[in-house]
């Protein structure tokens, strides 16, 4: 008889905290002897006992009962993480899809094409994955950190419909999580083998220091916009820094990544070095980015200090 | 036909949890332990399932509403729970409550059975 209640108990006691473990098992120890007593005559049987337990449902089950409801993604955060993600799937399908054609094509030597889209593929699944891992980290810190990403709602700080301090809650929260999941890659390159360019055994290290900037700029966006989203506008300070960030992170990507990639890869292409323009092809880009940035950005300096 | 029965139990439960709590506190003025208490309250008409009344005992008594105390002298050791003072002063104001809002269904359900 012992045994089967014993073995019961045991199971049940697997999955409860331990600080209430001894209380909680001694009530339902007393709870299945009241039942036994009140429906059974002594001595019970295993059949008695089993219908009993039986009766209070499996050890897992009255096991979660004693359990707070627990989430790793509250409902009040997931419809957001969701959007991210279904939107960060698609960005980075689009972008893994560009780069391996954009390899495919300074590629010195053939490949087939069934292992070019195999390579793709997989490229595509690992970068998903990775994103949807780091969306998901983020998520469960906010959760757990009980971080509140609204700032109290007061109808009387509502935007205007056209109103350059308002921010796009959608726009920004996808910023703020591809901007982790990029910084995080530039973290890990800086302390791995970081970029190479180049064809061996002429490889070219691309300058960690400009990397490093470029992931602190980064990291700085990313915390501006959580800053912003939380008070739910933009103001001429804010503006100004996200702007000049901006600027110099186009920068640090300029002597990190675009110049070495143009000079040790792309000009010295058979092909695509006789492309007017490519030996000022990094430049372009970076006058082409930042003018953009600063255009926009004064455009709503503008607007903000009217 | 199967939707709308399914739907029907899970607005059924919905409508219990509210009580559950309630009709707890209201037969724990005298002590009573879990299963005298299941027995009180099915007596009464209130069914409850050994599964929802233990953890949310222990719930309450967390929250300061009830205090317990181990009874060793019977047959076998038993945990008797009974109101405290702070539970009573919860208990009072949400059977007033209760009373006020039976009181609008009465008339709001009058209504739709008129109208």
């Amino acid at each position: 008889m012992a045994n089967l209640i014993d073995r019961y108990l045991a199971q049940v006691g697997e999955v409860l905290p331990a600080k209430e473990r001894a209380d909680v098992l001694a009530e339902l120890r007393s709870l299945i002897q009241d039942q036994l007593e009140d429906r059974y005559p002594a001595p019970y049987t295993p059949e008695n006992i089993a219908s009993v337990l039986k009766e209070l449902g499996s050890p897992s089950q009255i096991a979660r009962s004693y359990q707070p409801e627990q989430y790793l993604i509250s409902p009040k955060l997931y419809p957001t993480m969701s959007l991210i993600i279904r939107h960060g799937w698609i960005l980075m399908l689009i972008l893994v899809l560009a780069w391996r054609i954009f390899i495919g094509l300074i590629a010195t030597e053939e490949t087939f094409f069934f292992n070019w889209a195999l390579e793709t593929v997989e490229a595509i699944l690992l970068m998903g994955s990775f994103f949807s891992v780091v969306i998901v980290a983020v998520f469960a810190l906010i959760e757990r950190l009980n971080i509140s990403l609204e700032a109290p709602f007061d109808p009387f700080q509502l935007s205007e419909v056209t109103d350059p301090r308002a921010v796009n809650r959608v726009e920004t929260t996808f910023a703020i999580a591809f901007g982790t999941v990029i910084v995080l890659g530039l973290f890990y390159l800086l302390a791995t083998d970081g970029v190479s360019f180049g064809q061996s055994p002429e490889l070219i290290q691309a300058s960690k220091e400009w990397l490093a900037l470029l992931a602190i700029s980064g990291a700085i966006m990313v915390a501006l916009g959580l800053f912003v989203i939380r008070r739910n506008r933009w103001d001429i300070s804010t503006w100004v820094l996200q702007v000049s960030t901006e600027v110099f992170a186009q920068v640090c990507l300029y002597f990190a990544l675009l110049s070495p990639l143009f000079q040790y890869v792309l000009i010295p292409h058979p092909t695509i070095g006789t492309f007017p323009l490519i030996e000022q092809g990094a430049v372009i880009i970076l006058f082409l980015m930042s003018a953009s940035t600063l255009f926009n950005g004064i455009l709503k300096l503008i607007k903000l200090l009217s | 036909m199967t939707d709308v029965h399914e739907e029907l139990n899970k607005l059924r439960l919905e409508l219990r949890r509210g009580m559950i709590v309630l009709a707890v506190l209201s037969q724990l003025r005298i002590a009573q332990y879990g299963y005298s208490l299941i027995q009180l309250l099915s007596q009464k008409g209130f069914e409850i399932e050994e599964g929802t009344l233990y953890p949310l005992l222990r719930r309450l008594e967390k929250q300061g509403l009830l205090v317990s105390e181990w009874e060793t002298s019977e047959s076998h050791p038993r945990k008797y729970y009974r109101i405290s003072p702070a539970g009573q002063t919860v208990l009072d104001t949400l059977s007033q409550e209760w009373r006020d809002t039976v009181s609008i269904m009465a008339s709001l359900l009058g209504e739709e059975n008129n109208g």
